[in-house]
Order: C-alpha cells, then structure tokens, then sequence
C-alpha cells in the first residue's frame, strides 16, 4: 500500500478546501460578523498541516494500485469533512458529533442538516455550509486530478472510485482533461443560474448558496423554510430546471455548451425525463385538490418530484401531508436518483434502466428458452459482467438501506422515520418522512444514530462498492 | 499532439503507455473488447472498441483532428486498409504502419506511399537487425549503437563484479578511459541518471557509453573477456532467425539453425545454403548433446515461445556455451533475463516501439533510444540555432533533474564533455533523460 502517496494527495486535498474557505471571508466582511478569526484558524491549519503532509509524503512514488484508489477516496472524504467541521465547531460551537454529520451532509450532498435556526447562524457560515455542496457536487477528488494531473493513470481509479454511474465516459483522451472540462460545465451552468435567481429578486449571497444546493443536488438553504422562503414562481420554476439539468449527465452538459446537439440523443437522459414527466404528471393529478388550481398544483409538484428524484432536497412544500399516493410516489423516487455522471446521488437511472431492460429479457427467456437477446443502450451492447455489477450494486443498496433503517430502529424511532431517514442519507437526499420530513431536521436523533447515517451518506456518495471494499477482510490480505 | 493508435496489442498498448505519458493525447482503436476494456482501465488514453477500417469508428477515434495514425494491428491487410481509409478521408500529415509478413521491395514501397503510408515498421526486421548488431559486438552486452560514433552497453552487476559498491567517481579513477555512466536500475525498480557520487551496488543494472574502440576494454574490465564469434547457434527458424542467420553469416563463420517444424527447415535449408539446418526441439536435451551446444561460442533463442527463449538460454549458458542472447518481450522475462545468466536480450516489441517513437521525433531530433521499456530515453539531436542550450556550459542547462548530456560529436571528434563544456551550433549530441521529462528536454534543444 502506497500509504505515502496518500499522505501526499488528502494534504493537497486539505490545502484546496482551506483555499476555498478563504470564499467565506468576503461575506464576513460585507455582514460585519466576527467570524473572520475563527475562519483565519481553520484556514491556517489547514494549510500548516497540509505542508507537513507534503513534506512528510515527499518523494512517494507515484503509482496507484486499485486498493490504493479505494483507501486513498474513502480516506479523504473522511478527513476532508472532519477538517470541514472545524468551523461550525468554532463559529456555532457545535459538539463534534453535530459539526461532523452537517459537513458530511454537506460534501455528500445530502442536506440532511441538524441545525434548528439556521437565519440566527452567521451568514459566512452559512456559505461555508452551501460550498461543501458544490465542492462535493462534482467531486472533491474530480477537481484535484483536474487541477494536479500528477497522477496521470492513477486518476483514472480515483475519479472511477468517486465518480456517480457505473462507468466514467471520457469526453477527451486525457483524464485531466476530462475531469477539467466537467468542472468548466460545471461552473458554467453553476453562473448562469446564479444570474438568473439574481434577476429574480435574491441577493448575492441567497442566489450563490441557492446555486450550489441546486447544481450540486444538495439541498442545504440558508433559509429556515428552504425555497419556500422566497414564495416566488419564478425562482421555483428557475430551480426546478435546474436541479433537473443537475441530475443530468455533465459529460452530455459539457458537449451541449459546445454545440453537439447530437448528445442529447441519450438512452439514459431520455429515461430520466420520462420518469421525472410521469411522476410530476401523477404528483400533480393527485394534488389537486390540496392546491385547487392546476398551475399551483404543477409548481409545488414539480418542485417536490424533482428535488427528490434528483436527490437534491429542497423543499417548497411540507409534502408529508400530501396524499399517500403522492407520497408514495416521492418514496419510490428516492431510490432512483440521478444519472450517471451528475451530481446527483441514489441507485441511478442508468442502473434501474439496465435491470428493467434485463428483465424484459429474462421474461423474453422463458417464453424462447433458446432465443438470443442482447441488452443494448446507445447501441452498444451491454456485457455480462456490467449487468452482474449493477446486480449486485442493486442489491447491496436495498440491502444498506435496510440495515441502516434497522440499526435506526434500534435506538426507539419509529418505522416510517427509520425507513425515511435511511433512505433519504443513504440517498444523499436530505429530507425523509415522518420525523425527519420537510419541515423537520435530524437535530434531535441520538448522536450514534448521527454517526450511523453519516456513514449511509458517505457508503451512498461513493456508490456503496468504494467504502464496503476496504471494510472486507480480503481488502487487507496480500 | 493527437495521436490514434489502432490496435492495443503489445506494441499499440506500449506505444500508448510511452506517449500519454509525455501529455500527449492519444486514442486508441481495439477490436477486441477484453483488451479494449484493459486498455481503458489502464492508459490515461481515449479507448475506442471497434474495427480500425471503419470510417466512424475513425471519426470518433478524432481522425480529423489528429496529426499522426498508427497502424500496429495484429494484421497487415487491417494495418494497410485503415491507413487507406485514413489517407482518402482525413488529413493527418504521418501515417506510420506496421508490416510483418509482407517483405517488399523498392517498388512494393513507391506503391504503400501511393496509398497513403508515410512510414513502415517491419518488427521482424527490427530484431533480426539488433540481433546481428549484438553478436558482432561480442555478445557479450545489451547494445546500442548511436549515430555518432559510440555505443551504450548495459549490463548486470553481480557478486564478482570490480564495478560493485564503488562510487562513480571512483570507477572512473581506475579504468581512467573515457566513458560515462548514464543510467542505473537498481533492484528496486527505481531508475537513476547517476551523478559522480552515486554508488553502483550490487543487483544494479547499469548503462556505459563509450567510444566504440575503449568499450570492449571497459566490458572486459567488468569481468567480460571479449571473444571471438565463430560458432553460432540459432534457435527458431521463424522470420527473424532465418534473417539474422542472413546478416550473421560470412566472415568464417559456423552457423546452425535448429527448428522443430520439419517442412520450414526444408523450405530453409533450400534458401540458406552455407547455414546447417537441424529439425529438432529446443526442449530436447539429447540435441543440445548431439549438435555440441556446449561448444557454442552463441546461441540465439528466437522461437515464438518466450518461456522456451529463456530456458533454453539459460540451459546454453549451463551447459557451457560461452554466450546467450535470448528473445524476449514480456517485461519481467527481460528483467529476469538481465538478472539470471543471458547475456543479451533482443526484444522485437521495444525496437518496433523505439523506431516508431523515432520516426515521431524526428525533426531536430535524429535519434531515439528507449530502455527499460521506456523508462528513460537516450534522444540524439543537432543542436539547432533556436536551441535554448546554445552557447551555454552545459552545468548552467537549467536541463530537468535526471537528464545527462552524455556526448556529443563536433567536427568529426568525439567528445565526452564535463560540466564546463560549452554548447555550440550544429554539435550533435546524446542527451540521457528520464521518461518523465521527455516533454520538457524535447522543447529545450
């Protein structure tokens, strides 16, 4: 095991963060908080114990092997979201258990949060809060091989380990390159809905954090009421398409901004607009007569379907006390997610499609046991081994979920919160059901549960596979 | 630069692996989905899986924006047609294909230029080449012949040898001849471009340059007596051996070629007249006896079998013969090959690989010398008016860690310079340097 190399890369990683954190600083400045100290702190031991890390890994030589690449992408989320939570600890004065779970909750892109009164909080705070999410939209690690191309192939296993979908499309022949166009998609279509919630009436700082929740899927709103707050058509409307192009495939994203229309022409993106198009059609039939007339009834549904379905978690209306149909139907979303690609989390759409393809087959094979049918998407045929691994990756989620639904249960929470709760980190959707639901938060669970579901965030951003490999005993073996 | 490999075979894989680690962007073109799917997981390259004569596959492989194709398939009729395709429907100004079986003439090449082919490789041709370069330098070493008049030796140090655990320095001071140590492997696996400090220790692989008329002395120094060659033994009587046996014989020289496919030793023996072909195995004891290996002054293992190649080497050198020289292109059959008792390796995929990444120097640079499967490069250039080495002592270079000017050639004279020498224009020079500074030193001279 390269251990040294390691050391090196979460240095660089930790050195990057403290960077970004100087972003709060600003808005220390223009709110006149005294915030200012506590950050400088953090930002510089960030950056001392990232050059003794530097020295200390000096020289490692620079090959990965696959284990590496697991250890080294587990490792630095956990690091990265401890070195995170220095703020809160320091600004809110928040116990760890509560500082930890939030920036987990943050970099995962979760929005499960357990603050209470979040106005009250210093704003600084609050867009170090919202930057966590956009950091960990794309990719912590995504950004590093595309700023440090010191890996060369090595990157390849990191980005695979960190990347959503079962496979990484390369869009140019150097990963680098690939992971520096993603982020340049990105930060593009990131600006754009920055200007356009500016036009709608927001201030900088509102259309900034809003922006990250939404293009990183997250969810966490600096408003007590989420978007509810701003109770404007426009900026739901705005937010809806985007967290629906969030939940897309960047790689489609970055050849669309450089005209190849021909992208769009995508098995997985078409999938996903039919799902997100019949749950709103049903959401919003089936809210009727809460909302009375049918354009309330399409916004507040269209909100909820696709902030939950792309695992973001904004919310504009309290949905536990929609009908059991409709809240059904957002139960059954949180298990599909995004695309492969997006920042979105879940089982993904391009997974659940592959299954639903191979079981028409299967269905197929038992009326002509001896036919041939093979599984196609985009024309390309689709091998075994890849349909054996989203099976078991299938499996391995419901299963997760379940047990971490359990072990919630465990500790006297009730069933629809236990499911909700686990499905929802899990997710990295943020809200669940019953009382950890829309207008409820995770402040009041037990701290071990915290822990529990901070784990379920991190096994569901790094697709289950990356964080349960180094937890196997054959992972340790020569 | 773009580049688009087709075929990700050991040469294609090879060729990638070397350029995108010098940032260059390459795509590849693989048939075979298995090897397609290890090329992707493996090469920080663009891996396209399809038929490398299919004009879409081509275009998404990036033809139209890519300023070299090269055809190393495991066919030559794919290799010819792709860069036809690639020649009516792209511009790409260098098109390079491999060639195995087809032996041309001067005509057959007017005609390959007519469909589109800048450059052919003939890797058979390659090896059986460097074989005959190594056995009439003695056999004794791996070896490299530069365009100036000198060569790089590499060899092994082992328990007996005088070089071991000595400085630099200190080897200098006893041979006291002019040469340079421009490369060392150690045991490890790290690769070094050594200073005058540097201890050569046991296991290390090192790599002398030297004028061609004081190697000898150096090798012999080593511990290796030159001889005279005048037995020869040839294993394998494929492509290569036979051509080797053609550039290997005259001279007085005894030369046997031994296979175990009776109908090509026929077919060989017709063509070859002054050369004994022997039907027989190299896995069989008995022959060893009956043709009196031992005696051998070389043998040539060169059949398609790389395990038999190292074996029967090995059982060569045991049984007495005085050199071995073993084909080999599987990277840890030549690492133990270096290590166990072969003399010399020839391996077919890293000199078609080392004459392609010539012809994609070329311009300035006039020669390229990979070894260790592309660790490092000896690059062989002129040094031109735009250089920014000119008129500079080579100690003030500002030339990336782990580079070494290691000779240069002014007016006909050959020189090993010092720190003090001063760069001219139109000196020819070798420069040593480690793969990861390629691109660097490449935009220097």
């Amino acid at each position: 095991m390269n251990y040294r190399l390691i050391v090196k890369f979460i240095s660089i990683l930790i050195i990057i963060t403290s960077i970004f954190m100087v972003s709060s600083i600003p808005f220390a400045i223009y709110y006149s908080e005294k915030t200012i100290p506590s950050f400088f702190t953090v930002i510089l031991l960030g950056i001392t114990v990232g050059v003794l890390g530097l020295v200390a890994g000096r020289g490692a030589p620079n090959t990965l092997n696959r284990k590496d690449g697991f250890l080294l992408v587990s490792l630095s989320w956990i690091i990265i979201s401890a070195f995170g939570s220095l703020p809160y600890i320091l600004i809110a004065h928040l116990s760890f258990t509560d500082a930890f779970f939030e920036t987990m909750s943050g970099f995962t892109t979760t929005g499960a949060s357990i603050l209470t009164n979040i106005e009250a909080l210093p704003k600084s705070l609050l867009f170090w809060r919202s930057l966590t999410h956009w950091l960990g939209g794309m990719g912590i690690i995504v950004l590093t091989v595309a700023i440090l191309p010191m890996l060369g192939i090595g990157g390849i296993k990191l980005i695979k380990a960190e990347a959503p979908g079962p496979s990484m499309e390369k869009i140019s022949p150097r990963i680098a390159e690939t992971a520096k166009y993603l982020w340049l998609a990105y930060i593009i279509l990131s600006a754009i809905e920055t200007i356009l919630l500016l036009l709608g009436g927001m201030n900088l700082f509102d259309a900034l954090t809003h922006t990250f929740g939404t293009m990183a899927t997250g969810g966490f709103s600096p408003k007590n009421s989420s978007v509810a707050y701003f109770n404007s058509a426009y900026i739901d409307w705005v937010i809806i398409i985007f967290m629906f192009i969030a939940g897309a495939n960047f790689s489609i994203h970055f050849r669309v901004l450089t005209g190849k229309l021909k992208a769009l022409k995508d098995e997985e993106l078409k999938a996903y607009a039919a799902i997100v198009f019949v749950a709103i059609l049903l959401v919003t039939l089936d809210n009727l007569n809460i909302y009375k007339n049918l354009l309330q009834s399409l916004r507040y549904s269209a909100f909820q379907v696709v902030s939950i379905m792309t695992t973001t978690g904004f919310v504009t209306a309290d949905y536990s006390k929609w009908n059991g149909f409709a809240k059904t139907i957002l139960f059954i979303l949180m298990f599909i997610g995004g695309c492969a690609g997006s920042t979105g989390g879940s089982i993904k759409v391009i997974r659940i499609y592959t299954l639903f393809k191979q079981a028409i087959n299967e269905l197929k094979y038992n009326i002509h046991p001896k036919g041939v049918f093979t599984l196609t998407i985009n024309g390309q045929i689709v091998r075994k081994n890849i349909i054996f691994s989203i099976s078991g990756f299938f499996f391995l989620y419901i299963a997760t979920f379940f047990i971490v639904a359990l072990l919630v249960s465990m500790f006297g929470i009730d069933i629809l919160t236990s499911l909700g709760a686990s499905a929802a980190t899990l997710g990295n959707i943020g809200p669940g059901f019953g009382k950890v639901g829309p207008v409820n938060n995770y402040a009041w669970l037990p701290s071990t549960v915290k822990w529990i579901l901070s784990t379920a965030m991190l096994a569901g951003r790094l697709e289950i596979y990356t964080l349960f490999v180094i937890v196997t005993p054959a992972f340790f073996k020569k | 630069m773009n580049i688009v490999i087709a075929g990700a075979g050991g040469v294609g894989y090879h060729l990638a692996k070397q350029l995108s680690e010098e940032k260059k962007n390459i795509s590849i073109i693989e048939k075979d989905l298995d090897k397609a799917i290890f090329a992707q997981d493996s090469l920080d390259c663009l891996v396209i899986q399809g038929e490398a004569t299919d004009l879409e596959t081509l275009k998404q492989a990036g033809c139209d924006k890519a300023d070299m194709f090269i055809a190393v398939t495991n066919s030559d009729e794919v290799n010819m047609v792709s860069c036809f395709v690639v020649a009516q429907h792209f511009n790409i100004p260098k098109k390079i294909v491999r060639l195995r079986n087809i032996q041309y003439s001067k005509e057959d090449y007017f005609s390959l230029k007519n469909i589109g082919i800048d450059y052919i490789i003939n890797p058979e041709i390659e090896a059986a080449k460097s074989i005959v370069n190594t056995v009439n330098f003695g056999a004794s070493t791996d070896v490299i012949i530069f365009g100036i008049d000198l060569q790089m030796r590499g060899f092994q140090i082992d328990d007996k040898s005088p070089f071991k655990d000595k400085s630099i320095f200190e080897i200098k001071k006893e041979i006291n001849k002019s040469f340079i140590i421009s490369g060392i492997k150690r045991e490890n696996g790290d690769f070094i471009i050594p200073s005058g400090f540097t201890q050569v220790k046991k296991g290390d692989y090192i790599y002398i340059i030297a004028k061609h008329d004081t190697i000898n002395d150096i090798v012999e120094y080593s511990g290796k007596s030159s001889i005279r060659i005048k037995n020869i033994a040839i294993f394998g009587a494929g492509n290569i051996g036979v051509m080797a046996a053609e550039g290997l014989a005259g001279k007085k020289r005894n030369i046997k070629i031994i296979d175990k496919d009776y109908e090509r030793c026929k077919k060989v023996s017709s063509i070859l007249k002054n050369i004994t072909v022997i039907h027989g195995d190299a896995n069989d004891a008995e022959l060893f006896e009956e043709e009196e290996i031992a005696n051998f002054d070389v043998v040539v293992t060169a059949t398609d079998s790389e395990e038999i190649n190292l074996l029967s080497a090995l059982y060569s050198k045991n049984i007495g013969t005085k050199r071995a020289i073993a084909m080999l292109d599987k990277y840890n059959y030549i690492m133990m090959a270096n290590k166990l008792d072969v003399d010399a390796v020839v391996s077919p995929k890293l000199t078609t690989v080392n004459s392609i990444l010539r012809f994609i120097r070329k311009g300035r640079i006039i020669g390229v010398y990979s070894i260790f499967s592309g660790e490092a490069e000896a690059l062989e250039f002129v040094v031109s008016e735009s250089s920014k080495l000119l008129n500079k002592a080579i100690k003030d270079t500002k030339l990336p860690e782990g580079s070494l000017i290691v000779a240069v050639e002014r007016d006909g004279k050959n020189i090993i310079p010092d720190g003090n020498f001063v760069i001219k224009q139109n000196d020819k020079m070798v420069i040593f340097t480690k793969k990861e500074n390629i691109s660097t030193v490449e935009k220097m001279i």
